[in-house]
């Protein structure tokens, strides 16, 4: 007498045909002995087809070139000696120049001077220690906020593989919050000091995150006056000049980021497309063209956009770019691309990694 | 011709050779984004946790073991980004409202309309956001993901039997929801 139990984990096997000859044998005998039971396999088999038939979703393209950015600032933390520590330094200092009797005489001397300078400004300061006292007693001191914002300015040296606000970009932690889009974010970056300002800044790096994947107009990070105002900061009013710098300026990359999406939404296909176009191969950022070029993907079903796109493989020097243009290939098949790809992996500069791509896609048409 | 294998390819990410992780992304991606879009049904979360196994997996390149299998060393990882993710949002993935799940199923291949494709996709979905979060994981696994039953009990450190025996309890659940919806 077979049981369920004996049976049960072979089930499946049984319905796709991978069972062993034995436990094949053993299923068919459970069903002599149970023919109703034929009924539930053909419904988990029924089930099991419609599982087999349904297609994998494709992800975005900016989950390649984020993958790849990341990756590629990972090789650049590893291929970057640490610069050395002061401490460092200075043993080096020491053991070079140890035993150089002048030079060991000019220490000396440099530390008595310092050293009766610090004592002579101590002792001044006790005294001034005992006149502030009495000061303070008679004018109290405005509250001075310790709180302050600061900016920082981009890396003028563009990396490789990184857009031109890197600096922007929310660093590849292990935090699983919700990362941006490397074609959203706009240039100038806030430095923590206050956590509310640094919330309000990921809100709208979130909201911007993915509107061209969902075809909702974009705004620009432009930080509401409202959410910046001091009290919703908990800045007192003292740090206006400081707020000041937290003005986040409209640049001229963020004005032609904001000029496709509008094309998106313009009606009027070929002109969106022709411009969208002409972005993606004049723009002088590669962050614009990478924007341009996820836009066009609403036109590929377009077999002329798509090969324009394809045409512009080798005339992109990013390999930002590069990469996004063989993701198309791959996409939609393009299986006139071969030349073009042959002729990108003849380029002798090509980064290792769109090399690599390049290969996978050709080994592929 | 004989392709390497993803274990050499990790050991190679071990050693330094970093760049060699484009392989294991072009190899998985797809699949893992699909894992997590089964579970979590959202798009830009997938993304964002697809994402974020490949960072683990490069900050602890060096917790893999030579011998261990790849795919239960990524899956255990994939696990392990969706439970901590779930457990900052204090959301349990059961709570996703059919609201949610509309409004998130769009699929980047909308350029190329396939409606029963795309029906298809949306009746699956349905019927897995139905099921216990548990069972929707370890059938995803093993009919979508199509691991072998030696590496789903790996990664939940089960046997291999139990294994098989879950995978089918969850396939007659997930029949058992499919059978509502043609009523």
């Amino acid at each position: 007498m077979i049981r369920y139990e004996d049976i049960e984990p072979y089930l499946l096997d049984y319905l796709q045909g991978k069972a062993e000859e034995a436990t094949e044998y053993r299923i068919k005998a459970y069903l002599q002995q149970n023919p109703d039971f034929q009924h539930e396999l053909d419904e988990l088999e029924e089930t099991l087809n419609f599982i087999a038939h349904s297609p994998l979703a494709e992800p975005e393209p900016a989950l390649k070139m984020n993958f790849y950015a990341m990756l590629n600032e990972y090789q650049t933390q590893l291929n970057t000696p640490k610069p050395a520590s002061k401490w460092e330094k200075m043993r080096a200092f020491l053991q070079s120049n140890l035993g150089k009797p002048a030079l060991a005489w000019a220490g000396v001397v440099i530390l008595l001077v310092f050293s009766g300078y610090w004592v002579i400004n101590s002792l001044d300061n006790q005294a001034l220690v005992g006149q502030n006292e009495m000061t303070l007693q008679k004018e109290p001191q405005p509250n001075i906020p310790k709180t302050e914002l600061q900016t920082t300015e981009p890396n003028a040296q563009e990396n490789d593989l990184v857009p031109e606000n890197k600096a922007n970009e929310q660093k590849y932690t292990d935090k699983t919050e919700p990362k941006t889009d490397l074609a959203v974010v706009s240039e100038p970056i806030l430095m923590e000091r206050s956590h509310s300002n640094l919330d309000i800044l990921r809100d709208e790096v979130i909201v911007n995150r993915s509107f061209i994947a969902s075809g909702a107009p974009a705004r620009l990070i432009s930080p509401e006056p409202a959410k910046l105002n001091p009290s919703t900061l908990d800045i007192p009013n003292s740090s206006g000049i400081l707020l000041a710098d937290f003005t986040i300026q409209k640049t001229e990359t963020d004005i032609r980021l904001q000029t496709i999406r509008e094309l998106i939404d313009k009606p009027n296909v070929p002109e969106a497309v022709s411009q969208l176009l002409n972005i993606l191969n004049t723009d002088p950022s590669p962050h614009v063209r990478m924007l341009a070029i996820e836009a066009l993907e609403y036109y590929a079903d377009n077999e002329e956009v798509r090969q324009q796109v394809l045409a512009g493989l080798n005339k992109q020097d990013s390999p930002y770019l590069q990469l996004a243009t063989i993701d198309w290939i791959v996409k939609y098949d393009l299986k006139t691309a071969t030349q073009s790809l042959k002729d990108l992996l003849n380029q002798s500069t090509l980064n290792p990694l769109v090399r690599e791509q390049a290969e996978i896609a050709l080994e592929n048409m | 011709m004989q392709s390497i294998s993803d274990e050499n390819i990790m050991l190679k990410v071990c050693e330094g050779q970093i760049d060699k992780l484009g392989l294991l992304f072009e190899r998985y991606h797809v699949k893992l984004y699909n894992f997590y879009l089964r579970s979590t049904m959202d798009k830009d979360l997938s993304r964002d946790l697809t994402q974020n196994v490949f960072e683990r997996i490069l900050k602890y390149r060096h917790t893999y073991k030579e011998g261990a299998t790849f795919k239960s060393w990524f899956y255990q990882i994939a696990r392990n980004v969706q439970v901590d993710y779930f457990k900052k949002q204090k959301i349990n993935t059961a709570n996703f409202d059919d609201v949610n799940h509309e409004r998130n199923l769009r699929f980047a291949n909308d350029a190329e309309p396939d409606l029963e494709k795309e029906e298809r996709l949306k009746m699956l979905h349905q019927a897995l956001n139905q099921l216990p979060p548990d069972k929707r994981e370890i059938l995803v696994m093993s009919q979508l993901e199509e691991l072998e039953y030696k590496e789903i009990a790996e990664i939940f450190k089960i046997t291999e039997n139990l294994a098989r025996v879950k995978v089918h309890r969850a396939l007659k659940s997930l029949k058992e929801i499919f059978q509502k919806f043609v009523r």
